[in-house]
């Protein structure tokens, strides 16, 4: 599922980000990468939200949220 | 004895405390620069350590060393051309195995590095323990644990640094492994790096194998055999079909796996919960309910200080430029061109910019610390959904507030917005909001024609600057830079109590740019303005003053009275003439066809064309204009000359309309030179600013025409 519809305060592990290769090395950056472990802390009405990884909190906007794939 | 020099950069992840650590060691013997080339800042700062000169720069913060943003682009370059003597990584210890990401890219690269764990209070509070020697082992660095903000481990960091400087300090390079597979690519593309002439040796044979594979197109630019650009291809092929992945992931995910195994064997955690005061202050201020209007109330209080705050020192300013025009003046012959560019054209020019200095310097004091505190990312986060629908980007929020205090470190503040088209956008509108410079036009203005309901109008002109700002960006994207917006990724930094001295040495850095516009270029439109409207200094007059005069003393020999009042009436329409065939006036004139649909007269026009110089230069024209050509003793000050102002068939040039509609058209027409000289220098071509010009002015006209037009057809503020 896309980690768009995942809940506030869920748990889910990352399976694949389809984006260009310049986003996908700002989230590798930030500790996105497939096999990661994140936790939705923040969500807003159809907006961006925000998600623990590696132990900081990271803004992700609607645009890729929707593209990344998690269970 | 002269003692070396030791060269220090200072690298690390952004909200790391790198700059924090960088004041600490430098002080105020900082220098901010670009780096050659490129629009990415450059903090250099000196020091000494036991009779050692440092000479310390402070590298752009960023997550990784990739080719796709210019500040990694310059951090990695730095690293590989200057060859410092010694790199320090400041690292989040708190915020451990992301920070490391960064690391172990300069591990890598080959640099001399010494690790900096800050902000280890908090990682200790967390419940975090390091086995420090096993650590350093297994990354092949030293580390050094540090509190920024408590100045606490900074000797013993620049001791070890030095000893690292020195060579004294040496671990056993660590190689890291990518696994069976790709460490055999990696091995046999070494080989033919070595054996390629593109690479001499500057950068390691390993590290260079790594970037080939990762798909660096810098690196890759380099390559000059055949057989090696093969060899990377196959390789990259081989790696995708095996791991399903792209090679740069796959090489990503495998250092993010070194890096929790180093911390699996040297890293003990006994607390899981994270749930402190940062998270709980979050759960109100980026609230889906409430955070918008906490946001909103914020940056009205923001504005509401600064103007009241700001009011007695800008009392202060005015009267000490006015004391300082009066003495000046007195040693400076009267009547003479010296004496009337002096005291009008350089003290009264850049006098009435100064005089915003407070103002400016407080709201740029409480931007500072809504950064340094962390809510400048939450305001992107809280605005990104509604930035998107016009286009823009929640990283756009942050400059375009910015703008609020000055154009120019508005439109440098886009450089944090990753994607060009994005940062491109945000740049072009970033105009529209009104300015610090705006103010004195808007004050003159209120104060003359809108006393009654001041408060109203002024909201309004700010409201609509940002309405123009929002639909040029609809627009832009759907006419100019075609295409989606890129979506926000950000840390979300915790929030952090601000060091009193970060926040100073910024706002010092942005008033000293602010002075040194004044200076320069506020300087030299202030004296242009001057000579336009001063020159001919002896133009053809249609009458022989000098006769009237004399003609004057002559009928009211005896009456000093009557002939000071006489000869004061023959001077200023000598003044008013002589203004009327000055090159300002021709100028004034000539554009007058253009403007006098939206209302204006020509000395309107040649106030609107000083306001290209700064923004606050349309008072001040307006001043030199009406200070010398209206024959009205009874009202000395600029705002009653500007009631009683009246066209020559006697209609009042200024009727309400035409004072909101001249301020609506200062609000949106071209930004000053100064911001389009930045627009220029951010986007590396002349193509930008003069769109700017071009789309500024255009807008401006439009929507003044529209405004002047149906406020006359309405018959509302004619009277």
């Amino acid at each position: 599922m896309p980690l768009t519809t995942a809940k506030l305060g869920q748990k889910v592990r990352l399976k694949s980000i389809s984006a260009g290769r310049g986003l996908r090395s700002r989230l590798s950056a930030m500790g996105i990468v497939p096999g990661v472990e994140l936790v939705v802390v923040n969500t807003t009405f159809a907006g961006p939200m925000v998600v623990m990884v590696k132990g900081s909190k990271v803004i992700l906007g609607r645009g890729i949220t929707m593209k990344m794939m998690v269970e | 004895m002269q003692k070396e020099k030791i060269r220090i950069a200072l690298a690390g992840n952004p909200n790391s405390g790198k700059t924090t650590i960088f004041n600490n060691i430098t002080g105020a013997r900082q220098r901010v620069g670009n780096y050659p080339g490129v629009t990415v800042e450059k903090k250099e700062g000196s020091a000494t350590y036991e009779g050692h000169q440092l000479s310390v720069v402070d590298l752009p913060g960023t997550y990784s060393l990739t080719a796709y943003s210019i500040e990694e682009l310059v951090a990695r370059d730095f690293i590989i051309n200057e060859k410092p003597d010694v790199v320090i990584d400041v690292v989040d210890a708190s915020n451990l195995e992301r920070n490391l990401y960064l690391a172990v890219q300069l591990i890598e690269l080959g640099a001399p590095l010494v690790l900096a764990f800050n902000m280890s209070d908090v990682a200790e509070q967390r419940g975090m323990k390091f086995e420090l020697e096993l650590l350093s082992k297994l990354l092949g660095a030293p580390i050094v644990l540090t509190i920024g903000h408590k100045r606490k481990g900074q000797d013993k960091l620049l001791e070890i640094a030095m000893k690292v400087a020195r060579g004294e300090i040496t671990y056993p390079p660590v190689k890291i492994s990518y696994g069976k597979r790709i460490n055999q690519q990696l091995d046999s593309i070494e080989a033919l790096v070595e054996a390629d002439p593109g690479f001499t040796g500057r950068r390691p044979a390993r590290w260079v194998a790594l970037k080939l594979l990762e798909n660096d197109g810098r690196v890759f630019a380099d390559v000059k055999s055949a057989a090696l650009a093969e060899s990377v291809r196959a390789g990259m092929a081989h790696i995708q079909k095996i791991a399903g992945d792209s090679p740069e992931t796959v090489i990503a995910e495998r250092r993010y796996g070194f890096i929790s195994g180093a911390c699996q064997e040297a890293v003990r955690t006994s607390v899981e919960s994270r749930h402190d005061w940062s998270d709980r202050i979050d759960a109100v201020l980026t609230n889906k309910v409430l955070g918008l209007p906490i946001f909103l109330a914020l940056m009205w209080l923001m504005f509401k200080f600064t103007f009241v705050a700001s009011e007695p020192f800008m009392g202060w300013i005015e009267n000490a430029f006015a004391f300082l025009g009066e003495s000046i003046g007195q040693f400076l012959p009267e009547e003479g061109a010296i004496h009337s560019l002096v005291v009008d054209g350089v003290i009264g020019g850049v006098g009435g910019v100064l005089v915003f200095v407070p103002i400016i310097g407080l709201l740029f004091l409480v931007m500072a610390v809504l950064e340094a505190t962390g809510y400048m990312a939450r305001a992107a986060f809280i605005m990104d959904r509604y930035m998107h629908k016009v286009g823009l980007h929640g990283q756009s929020f942050i400059p375009m507030i910015l703008g609020f205090g000055c154009t120019v470190p508005g439109i440098m503040a886009c450089r944090v917005i990753p994607d060009r088209r994005d940062r491109l956008v945000t740049i072009l509108v970033t105009p529209f909001m009104s300015c610090g410079a705006r103010l004195p036009i808007y004050g003159l203005f209120i104060g003359a024609f809108f006393a009654a309901n001041g408060g109203t109008v002024l909201f309004s002109l700010y409201a609509l600057g940002i309405l123009v700002a929002l639909l040029s960006a609809k627009l832009l994207r759907k006419f100019v830079l075609k295409g989606d917006t890129s979506p926000l990724v950000m840390e979300l930094p915790p929030y952090r109590v601000p060091t009193v001295r970060g926040v100073l040495l910024q706002t010092w850095e942005q008033v000293r740019m602010y002075l040194k516009k004044a200076g320069t270029i506020i300087l030299f439109g202030s004296v242009l303005i001057w000579f336009l409207s001063s020159f001919p200094w002896e133009p053809d007059y249609t009458t022989d003053y000098e006769a009237q005069t004399a003609r004057a003393q002559e009928a009211h020999q005896g009456d000093s009275e009557n002939l000071e009042a006489a000869v004061k009436r023959i001077e200023v329409r000598m003044h008013a003439e002589k203004l009327h065939k000055s090159y300002a006036g021709r100028l004034g004139r000539a554009l007058e066809p253009l403007i006098r649909p939206l209302g204006f007269d020509w000395k309107i026009g040649v106030a609107l064309i000083g306001g290209l110089v700064a923004k606050e230069v349309v008072v001040s024209t307006l001043g030199t204009l009406y200070s010398v050509s209206e024959a009205d003793e009874e009202s000395q000050s600029l705002r009653g000359r500007l009631q009683n102002a009246r066209w020559p068939d006697g209609r009042k040039v200024y009727t309400p309309l035409v004072a909101f509609t001249l301020m609506v058209f200062s609000l949106l027409y071209l930004p000053c030179f100064a911001a389009l000289a930045v627009v220029k220098k951010e986007t590396g071509t002349w193509k930008w600013p003069l769109f700017v010009l071009a789309y500024t002015t255009a807008v401006a006209w439009v929507i003044s025409l529209i405004v002047y037009q149906v406020g006359s057809a309405l018959g509302i503020g004619v009277g």
